[in-house]
């Protein structure tokens, strides 16, 4: 089997998304009197959609992503904690802390523990 | 003749020193709050509505419009310099305001964004003046039909500005729409994907989506890239002048755009964000140099900074006979109208 390309891979995680989607907006309660169009057809029309442009996305060709080649590949070489991809993983874990840390301790603690840390 | 009666009677009003000082204020303190990112027109009016309490009707009506508009056009100095944009109106601006930034041309960018919106700003006011009374009718009389064939257009618009692969364009605009379904539905009141969080029953709102998409990739692309962006000349404004060619070249955005900003600002609800992509998409199908468009293209900061200008005035014609027939709630109707 040959490998996934980017578009693929793309397309899986979309199709999953779009089924755990569908699968939620099935149990959207009905509204107890009868209406035309009710909360719950809007979503299932889109999860249907997403999953059908998902097997689209899955057999179209890829093209190339631009700015990809501007990626620093010196920088690869450094040590593991300073290489690009670790250093957006670590960015987004910071962001994600500041934002659950911001309502218990308060915008300034956590505002400080961001740009410090 | 009785127009023109009313209309020297309210430049009369306008006019006077006091209101000139009320609208560089208001103008000032909007582009300031609107530079900041995430903060947009409702909040700098949500800012400004203490100190109008104590206002006559018009100067407080003149300084919330000089909010509104410095608020509209501040957001798009955030745009171009830091493709975060800072109001919903000016996400379009920032498509071509941030590479013409990078290219170094930041200060030409920005003096487009500003006469862009000043021009866009003056014919829509000319409209809203002919044609306002007029227009009121028909935009209080658009129904859901209505709403849910210029919601499509938007869409088709938006989705028409991705031009490598139409089906990730399609992809965006499902998982958006499935973003905005978030909270709950106004028709039933039935809870949507709200995973019983109290936060999330309000739905999420398009700047937070468009702010985390804009600014954390444009974070997340400096650290891939490393060296802090090295190439990115950050400090670099570069001229503010135009040369004659390029005066020529966006006349002609700036003016359509102008008059197709009114006509969307005047429908409520739909304003400055949905003009301004039309605006940008418009000028896209229509130029020469289409395929530039993105890699920092003038007429791609000019067409949506006109475009939101106007639709900032046309947003008046529906909220004005609200206005004349109660001042007092006319603060409200300002939240309403974005």
């Amino acid at each position: 089997m040959t490998r996934l390309n980017t578009n693929q891979w793309l397309a899986l995680v979309l199709a999953l998304v779009a089924a755990a989607y569908l699968a939620m907006a099935w149990q959207i309660p009905t509204f107890p009197l009868p209406r035309p169009v009710d909360s719950d057809l809007f979503p299932k029309v889109l999860g249907v959609s997403l999953l059908l442009l998902a097997a689209l996305l899955f057999f179209e060709k890829p093209s190339a992503i631009a700015g990809a080649d501007a990626i620093d590949h010196e920088a690869t070489n450094g040590p593991l904690l300073f290489t690009p991809w670790a250093r957006v993983i670590v960015t987004s874990l910071a962001i994600a802390a500041y934002a659950f840390l911001l309502v218990p301790l308060g915008f300034f603690l956590a505002s400080t523990l961001l740009s410090v840390g | 003749m009785d127009a023109l009666n009313n209309l020297m009677y309210g430049f009369g009003i306008a006019l006077g020193p006091i209101n000139i000082a009320y609208v560089f204020a208001g103008v000032f303190a909007g582009t300031i709050i609107g530079m900041l990112p995430g903060l947009g027109p409702i909040s700098a009016l949500a800012l400004m509505l203490p100190i109008t309490f104590a206002m006559e009707p018009s100067s407080g009506l003149i300084l919330m419009a000089g909010v509104s508009y410095g608020a509209i056009f501040g957001g798009s100095t955030s745009s171009i310099l830091l493709n975060a944009p800072g109001v919903a109106g000016t996400v379009a601006t920032s498509f071509d305001g941030y590479p013409m930034a990078k290219q170094g041309m930041a200060g030409k960018a920005l003096a487009i964004a500003a006469y862009a919106s000043f021009i866009g700003g003056t014919v829509s006011v000319i409209f809203l003046m002919l044609v306002a009374p007029l227009l009121s009718k028909v935009a209080v009389s658009f129904g859901p039909a209505e709403y849910f064939a210029l919601m499509v257009l938007g869409l088709t618009a938006v989705v028409s500005l991705s031009d490598k692969s139409l089906v990730k364009g399609l992809i965006a605009a499902v998982v958006g729409v499935m973003i905005s379904i978030v909270g709950i539905d106004t028709q039933t009141g039935t809870e949507r994907f709200t995973f019983n969080s109290i936060q999330l029953l309000d739905g999420i709102d398009f700047l937070v989506v468009a702010l985390g998409i804009f600014a954390l990739a444009e974070v997340f692309y400096m650290l891939l890239r490393g060296g802090g962006g090295k190439e990115v000349p950050r400090n670099v404004i570069g001229s503010l002048k135009l040369s004659r060619g390029e005066v020529k070249k966006i006349a002609g955005p700036i003016s359509r755009s102008s008059v197709l900003g009114f006509f969307t600002g005047v429908l409520p609800g739909a304003g400055a964000t949905i003009g301004s992509f039309l605006g940008y998409s418009m000028e896209k199908r229509l130029a020469k140099d289409g395929d530039s468009f993105g890699q920092g293209n003038i007429k791609g900061v000019a067409a949506p900074e006109a475009a939101n200008n106007a639709a900032c005035t046309g947003s008046f014609v529906p909220l004005l006979p609200w206005v004349c027939r109660a001042l007092v709630p006319r603060r409200f109707c300002w939240g309403r109208v974005w």
